[in-house]
């Protein structure tokens, strides 16, 4: 019998979807995506829901095992009435992506308005209360994702600025005023990432000191856009250069789940959580359901190997 | 409300000698504008092609090497199968973009600030391959001594702002992208407010509608943030595609004077004033119905791109405003009023 070959590097549960729309204790739209974190042995998700008005908030999910979640009733960051934040939330805030940094959690996520996308930062202690600590971009600009400890003295992001299709870096000292902004990873033409790439998941600190990127590339097809998921891995002192990129995408859409819904043809991640060597990958598919993928840095690592450059 | 220099346009291409052999200058515009030593400084727009032979297709392109950037000439047989045209602006060689004229920046001192003499050579050009496609439109603001220039750099990630500084003109100190693209027309203000720098900034905010004017604020000109939206662009003949702050905006007693310019229905660019509060300057407190200046005379009518009148120098002289101006993206202009005269038309 011939071996039967792997669909992708990242291994998918066969009780997917973790979450989808029957789970929720109310009406919605859709469900897009999650950022996510382990507290003690509570696995918890930040998930972007669109309300049946079309409006998007950030809702608390906890589960004990990482499979089975419960979705609380009620947004835990949700489009602000505040005079400061009105006008740039009012169409919706999502994309929340968790950072742990020393004793606290720093939320980025995306507000919209008609000025376009800007980054929000919030902190929370305990994911009952939260604060916004300000909208930390100008417009024309998504991603976000904050590096959980500072780097050579300052703190660092990711984002995706809409114009190049490219992910950058920049740095702040008080995670308010930004600069330094470098361009770090480009789209490939020719590649699975041709038309657009941009920062995923927040940067995980591997125990050899090395950076784990894992972003989103997009190729623009008659179709419409597929959206899949690469990894890359960055300088333990200089997030701004790169040691090694997947040439293949470590997840493609190819599920029904993940081919079907509001977004098809879409897997899209703002979470992961690494257990020892085992990296849990939440992603949202079709900008319908969150579902649990899972591999190994090995894994990632051997398929960079075999890439050979390209970056 | 302007009175126009008899002598205009007072720069044209003609003036400026081309920065490489092959090379035409085509535009000589938008300048930054300051005083230095008893002289009016401008820091021009050079926008420049190659000369065109039968038969092939030439365009200029920067090499870089160990941080300098050395203009080149890149030919093409016109017959490739492989060039394509990109109507006038390039052409496009197997994937790649290549634009058909590139700028820098370049020095012209004047003592009477109607007479210029400009520098043989540029003072900001390409050094790296996210300034590929040139430097344009610098700001200079003078801020404790230090000479500020912001400018925007090109590349195929489109435009951002980038900073520079200077204290004699001679030496240039690079500090990088303060704004990510698409991001330009970056206005410092010439002092801290609230213990703050100030700016300007005009984000593009694609498939969202009109380009505006923001603000932000900043501990040391090089991070910025607590972004504002502040004006956004009418629903005129003259605003109806956007809006973009010009100099460094003035301080008056009434508040912080700014001309900005708008750009209307057929891409016609006018310019506009506007004020905003002296100690909250995300604030606007007046700006005009009409426009300060709109393109009338041939100069401005008619040129590389026509119907354009854009600001990006202003300087107070014996009590006099001198605005500096580029005319159909092709030549620099200079039109005087005074600060009373344009707040009183607010």
């Amino acid at each position: 019998m011939p071996r039967k070959k792997r669909l992708d590097i990242i291994h998918r549960w066969e009780g997917n979807p973790v979450v989808n729309l029957e789970d929720l204790s109310f009406q919605a739209l859709d469900i897009c995506n999650a950022g996510a974190v382990k507290i003690v042995d509570t696995y918890l998700l930040l998930i972007t829901i669109e309300s049946l008005m079309g409006h998007k908030s950030l809702y608390v999910a906890r589960s004990t095992d990482g499979h089975y979640f419960e979705v609380d009733d009620k947004p835990f960051i949700k489009p602000s009435a505040d005079k400061a934040y009105k006008k740039y939330e009012e169409i919706g805030v999502m994309d929340g992506r968790i950072t742990p940094f020393e004793d606290t959690y720093y939320i980025t996520y995306i507000v919209e308005s008609n000025h376009g996308f800007r980054i929000g930062l919030a902190k929370t202690d305990d994911f009952e209360d939260v604060t916004r600590l300000g909208l930390i971009s100008a417009v024309d600009t998504k991603g976000g994702t904050l590096f959980p400890e500072k780097i050579n003295g300052r703190y660092a992001r990711f984002e995706r600025p809409w114009s190049g299709g490219r992910i950058w870096i920049s740095y702040s000292d008080d995670l308010i005023y930004w600069g330094g902004f470098e361009a770090l990873l480009s789209p490939r033409p020719g590649h699975w990432d041709a038309s657009r790439v941009g920062d995923a998941v927040p940067p995980i600190r591997l125990k050899d000191g090395r950076w784990l990127l894992i972003y989103y590339g997009i190729k623009d097809t008659s179709a419409g856009p597929l959206f899949r998921i690469g990894a890359v891995f960055l300088d333990p002192d200089n997030p701004a250069r790169i040691l090694a990129r997947t040439n293949v995408p470590i997840l493609s859409p190819r599920k029904h789940y993940e081919r079907i819904g509001d977004v098809p043809n879409l897997v899209f991640s703002c979470g992961a959580i690494l257990e020892d060597e085992k990296l849990l990958l939440y992603y949202g598919a079709a900008d319908s359901c969150i579902c649990l993928g899972s591999t190994t840095i090995d894994e990632i690592e051997q398929e960079c190997v075999k890439s050979k450059g390209e970056f | 409300m302007f009175k126009r220099c008899q002598k205009n346009p007072i720069i044209r291409p003609a003036d400026v000698r081309p920065s490489a052999e092959g090379y035409q200058v085509i535009g000589a515009f938008n300048p930054g504008a300051t005083l230095f030593n008893d002289e009016v400084i401008l820091l021009l727009r050079v926008a420049e092609r190659c000369i065109q032979e039968q038969g092939k297709i030439r365009i200029p392109v920067y090499r870089f090497f160990e941080g300098r950037g050395i203009p080149e000439i890149k030919e093409f047989d016109a017959h490739d199968p492989d060039v394509l045209l990109k109507d006038t602006r390039g052409v496009v060689y197997k994937g790649k973009d290549y634009l058909s004229s590139i700028s820098h920046l370049r020095l012209a001192r004047s003592v009477d600030g109607i007479k210029f003499t400009v520098d043989p050579t540029p003072f900001i050009y390409p050094c790296s391959p996210i300034e590929a496609y040139g430097t344009e439109d610098a700001r200079i603001v003078c801020i404790d001594g230090t000479f500020y220039i912001n400018y925007t750099i090109v590349s195929t990630d489109s435009w951002c702002t980038a900073l520079s500084s200077t204290d004699d003109f001679k030496k240039l100190k690079k500090f990088g992208i303060i704004f990510h693209p698409e991001n330009k027309d970056v206005a410092i203000f010439p002092e801290k407010i609230n213990n703050k720098y100030i700016s300007l900034h005009r984000p593009n905010n694609s498939g969202f509608g009109k380009a505006s004017i923001w603000y932000a604020e900043s501990p040391d000109l090089l991070h910025w943030g607590n972004h504002k939206c502040i004006a956004r662009p009418r629903d005129t003949v003259y605003e109806s595609m956007k809006i973009g702050s010009g100099s460094a905006p003035i301080k008056t007693d009434e508040g912080w004077l700014c001309i900005y310019h708008a750009k209307g229905d057929n891409s016609r660019y006018s310019l506009f004033g506007m004020l905003l509060d002296l100690e909250q300057p995300w604030k606007v407190v007046k700006r005009s119905t009409m426009p300060l200046i709109e393109p009338e005379l041939e100069y401005e009518t008619t040129g590389f791109f026509g119907n354009v009148v854009f600001t990006n120098g202003i300087i107070i002289k014996d009590g006099q405003l001198f605005m500096y101006y580029g005319s159909s993206d092709e030549t620099t202009c200079l039109a005087v009023s005074s600060v009373e005269q344009i707040l009183c038309s607010l």
